[in-house]
């Protein structure tokens, strides 16, 4: 480590007169003297570091604070080399308990009454709750080609790292088009597999027959047409992960084989005498209830257990709304990069379309009527005449959409009105509670037309059946 | 056994997150072979876990380590022994005589769980021991250090 400028080691630090100040304010501080050992370490630091001060004074700063500035870009070294405080910059600090924490730092020299540099200073303020304020503001949580800025989300953002460093088996819950296989891929790729294949396959798409030649693989003769060894997803995925998606679909019999593969790594190729082991991390994904499906016998709990070991709840588009400007804007992106078009995301009128909608079949609903967007635009903003047959039918194509809405609910109300009294303006009118002259008049406004028939004949007794609205 | 320390001036670097320097020493018995210097260059936890993996090492004796890091080199079957503290010849000296975890050579703040631990060996795999110990990963089962 280098030295610091010139201090008298031999002069007291000014903590004495400070220290009631020092402990009582809410930023970290430390100061350090000319061999870059902590020398007093106020309460706040002592909060933010997990580090009690008794086990703090003595020692190397860069081993009690364990900045990520510490071996690379010392602020206090800097201090010390040119003279002037650094303000604000930016770091983390690891604390006792292996927790990253968000600081920003700011130093100063400390001299003696005669001007000497005695020493430094490092003032250090928690920026956990900041950050979490950004996040929550603006930030997003991404992982692999999963984005979301949703609390919902939050969860699985957080536990990712961890799950992704075990081995375990995941249940990767979730409706159609959820982003279950995005999830396993990210898990995939951010854990110690991820040199390795990741092989999914969808339990539901192949009969239970050919399922199982899928899983396990075959040897030549096994079956008619066999003619050679065919090795299966299981092996496919060694040393990587395999991803079993809709497994609340597989049949009684594979689900035992399965759970043999899971609990012993080891399995036979159809017709094959000598057994496989595999070093796979299998990955299960399902959108049914599979709780439901135990206690009704369809699926073993033996198994259920052996797969549940994490679980992960993707949550339904219409559950987290607020991602969809985000989605829009990421898949906008994408077709863009694919498709070389300058699209520049959807006008507030398309958004506003889409953000009503409900996504039965969730984000690749989205994903499929941003690509549908595409075909019909391709420069400038996504308007709502690009979007999908049951979105434009619903377009409003004004910007007064609040004034188009009110006026045709308006008009609404007044022919149903009209219908129920049989068109007898007058028994309208009263049933509304306006007067006779005020009905034409909207009438007139809203071009309301009636029948060549106008009810003046019939009884007003139909008033009784309500106010129309 | 293939053992690496992150090294900083001499020293154990204090964050292994950001260090950008290994001696990986091959331990043998009651003595080290070495030192082969190796550089980190790797942010992201995953790469970086990776990067440590591939040089084949069994251990690794860190400073500070974050906790996602410290899961994911254990995942990749790699001993971690973090918050270690201290000069590299004394840490080193400290691995082959099998004393570490040693509340000496630990950093501030890491004593809590010290008390009672004896010297090194008995911790099969899975096993953890206080934050100074060492984890190991594998199939994850046992008490780790970080739960």
């Amino acid at each position: 480590m280098a030295d610091a400028p010139d201090r008298d080691t031999d002069s007291p630090l000014p903590i004495a007169s400070t220290e009631a100040i020092l402990e009582s304010i809410s930023d970290g501080v430390f100061t350090v003297d000319g061999d870059w050992r902590i020398a007093s370490f106020n309460r706040a630091a002592e909060g933010i570091t997990g580090i009690p001060r008794k086990e703090a004074l003595g020692r190397r700063c860069s081993e009690v604070f364990r900045a990520s500035m510490c071996e690379t870009d010392c602020a206090l070294r800097s201090t010390f080399e040119t003279g002037a405080p650094v303000i604000n910059r930016q770091a983390f600090i690891v604390d006792a308990d292996g927790r990253r924490i968000p600081v920003s730092v700011s130093t100063a020299l400390l001299r003696d009454g005669k001007g000497r540099v005695i020493g430094g200073a490092e003032t250090f303020r928690d920026l956990s709750v900041v950050e979490e304020l950004r996040r929550e503001l603006e930030g997003r949580y991404e992982a692999g080609d999963l984005v979301s800025r949703s609390a919902s989300m939050r969860r699985i953002f957080e536990l990712l790292p961890q799950v992704a460093a075990s081995d375990s088996t995941v249940l990767i819950r979730g409706e159609t088009g959820t982003g279950k296989e995005l999830l396993a891929r990210a898990i995939h790729g951010a854990g110690p597999r991820s040199a390795g294949p990741f092989v999914a396959v969808n339990c539901s798409a192949l009969p239970d027959t050919l399922l199982e030649s899928e899983l396990f693989g075959y040897v030549a003769g096994a079956f008619t047409g066999a003619d050679r060894d065919k090795p299966g997803r299981f092996e496919l995925a060694e040393g990587g992960t395999l991803l079993l998606d809709e497994i609340g679909d597989i049949s009684p019999a594979l689900q035992v084989r399965l759970l043999r593969v899971l609990q012993d790594k080891t399995f036979e190729r159809l017709g094959a005498t000598q057994s496989t082991t595999v070093d796979v991390r299998v990955l299960a994904a399902t959108h049914q209830d599979l709780e439901k499906r135990v206690r009704s016998g369809a699926f073993r709990q033996d198994l259920y257990y052996r797969i549940n070991v994490v679980q992960l709840e993707l949550p339904p588009l219409r559950r987290r709304k607020e991602d969809i400007p985000l989605l829009v804007e990421h898949f906008t992106a994408r077709f863009n990069r694919i498709q070389g078009k300058q699209v520049t995301g959807a006008s507030p009128e398309a958004l506003g379309l889409l953000m009503a909608h409900d996504y039965p079949g969730n984000v690749r609903e989205l994903e499929n009527i941003i690509e549908h967007a595409f075909v019909l635009c391709s420069e400038g903003a996504i308007r709502p005449e690009h979007l999908p047959e049951p979105f434009c039918a619903d377009a409003p194509t004004s910007s007064q959409t609040m004034h188009t809405a009110l006026r045709a609910a308006e008009a609404q109300v007044l022919r149903d009105a009209l219908r129920r009294h049989g068109y007898n303006r007058e028994a309208t009118a009263r049933a509304l509670g306006m007067h006779k002259s005020t009905l034409f008049r909207k009438l007139k406004r809203l071009g309301v037309t009636l029948p060549e028939r106008d009810g003046r004949n019939r009884s007003g007794d139909e008033d009784r059946d309500g106010s129309g609205g | 056994m293939r053992v690496a320390f992150a090294v900083w001036n001499g020293r154990i670097s204090p964050v292994f997150d950001v260090a950008q320097h290994l001696a990986v020493y091959e331990v043998d018995g009651g003595s080290a072979r070495g030192p082969v210097e190796a550089g980190l260059t790797a942010v992201d936890p995953g790469a970086r876990a990776a990067e440590v993996s591939d040089l084949g090492v069994d251990a690794l004796v860190c400073g500070a380590v974050s906790r996602p890091l410290a899961m994911m080199l254990s995942a990749r079957g790699i001993e971690v022994m973090p918050f270690t503290a201290g000069d590299t010849e004394e840490v080193l000296q400290a691995f082959v005589e099998q004393r570490l975890p040693d509340p000496r050579l630990c950093m501030p703040g890491c004593g809590r769980r010290l008390a009672g631990m004896g010297p090194r060996g008995g911790g099969g795999p899975g096993r953890g021991r206080g934050r100074c110990g060492r984890g190991r990963g594998g199939s994850g089962s046992g008490r780790g250090r970080w739960q």
